[in-house]
């Protein structure tokens, strides 16, 4: 049976743990993620005054 | 020995008065998950198993309902670690309440690592999380699929394809015109619920036990604590389980 099944490589979880930093590395956000999440606080504080002048003029 | 509950290491011994252990092995999720994720507690122990597997030439199967647990468990680590990164490069770059969420991620997950466990989210974590960045994101885009994009994508797309490439796993379909090669018999759907409700396990754990008591492999190698003390208490003929060496049973 084992004739045709293939077994584990030498180093594989070497390998492995290589190929996990590797991919790590290249995480990188994309300008508007980082946009989204820096002006979105700006956003909420114009949204609340904009809420609360709506609220004034009522 | 011709049955039972074993450690990893005891497998140099047992190949050689087992000439079954040619056929090969079932490699359950724990193994797999922890061969492929550095950080996981069993991450040492799995990689030196693999290198008794090379030099003893044993073949090791897996099959569908592993790959679909894989997958979700790398998902559970891959979105904490993703907001580590998010944290440790443009943290001083993001809003304050945006900031100080990632930065006690980043704590809990630190912590993790140095006591030397994986960090997985829980399906409400990620809940959390997903509904903290969609309610950040501006000019139509989704934040919570852009972080996904961003930092998980990359990651999870090819980790299947190449722990099987470097662990030399065999992918064991049950519907090939191989199965009877491999399968005592057809796998039963009750059979699966009857092992969850015999030993209060759950589906995916069940559905891995249900394989290895229908298959002609002789051994399973787990992590999974449930996994091996239902097994022994099942105590099937002819069949090994394989456990990491310091686990508790």
């Amino acid at each position: 049976m084992s004739k045709n099944l293939k077994t584990p490589k030498k180093g594989a979880g070497e390998t492995l743990r290589e190929l996990y930093e590797k991919k790590r590395r290249q995480s990188k956000a994309s300008d508007s993620l980082v946009e989204g999440l820096v002006k979105s606080e700006v956003n909420e504080k114009q949204q609340k005054r904009s809420a609360i002048k709506h609220d004034m003029e009522l | 020995m011709t049955s039972g509950v074993f450690r990893f290491s005891d497998i140099l011994k047992l190949r050689s008065t087992n000439q079954d252990f040619a056929k090969g092995c079932i490699v359950d999720t724990s193994i797999l998950f922890a061969v492929s994720f550095p950080n996981d507690a069993h991450n040492t122990v799995a990689t030196q198993l693999f290198e008794y597997l090379h030099e003893l030439d044993i073949p090791s199967v897996t099959n569908v309902n592993i790959r679909a647990e894989f997958i979700q468990n790398q998902f559970q680590v891959l979105v904490p670690e993703g907001l580590c990164d998010l944290y440790s490069r443009y943290g001083k770059l993001l809003n304050d309440v945006v900031c100080k969420k990632l930065k006690s991620n980043y704590a809990t997950v630190t912590d993790a690592r140095n006591n030397g466990h994986s960090y997985k989210f829980t399906n409400s974590k990620i809940s959390e999380w997903r509904d903290f960045l969609r309610s950040k994101s501006i000019s139509g885009k989704d934040a919570w699929f852009e972080f996904c994009q961003d930092f998980i994508s990359h990651r999870i797309e090819t980790v299947w394809d190449e722990t099987c490439d470097e662990v030399g796993l065999n992918f064991l379909s049950l519907r090939g015109s191989d199965t009877k090669e491999w399968m005592k018999g057809p796998i039963e759907w009750k059979d699966a619920s009857l092992l969850v409700g015999n030993y209060g396990i759950g589906s995916f754990d069940a559905m891995i036990v249900n394989l290895f008591l229908n298959s002609h492999f002789p051994i399973l190698i787990t992590a999974d604590r449930e996994i091996a003390r239902a097994l022994r208490h099942l105590n099937p003929s002819g069949k090994f389980v394989l456990i990491p060496d310091k686990m508790n049973l």
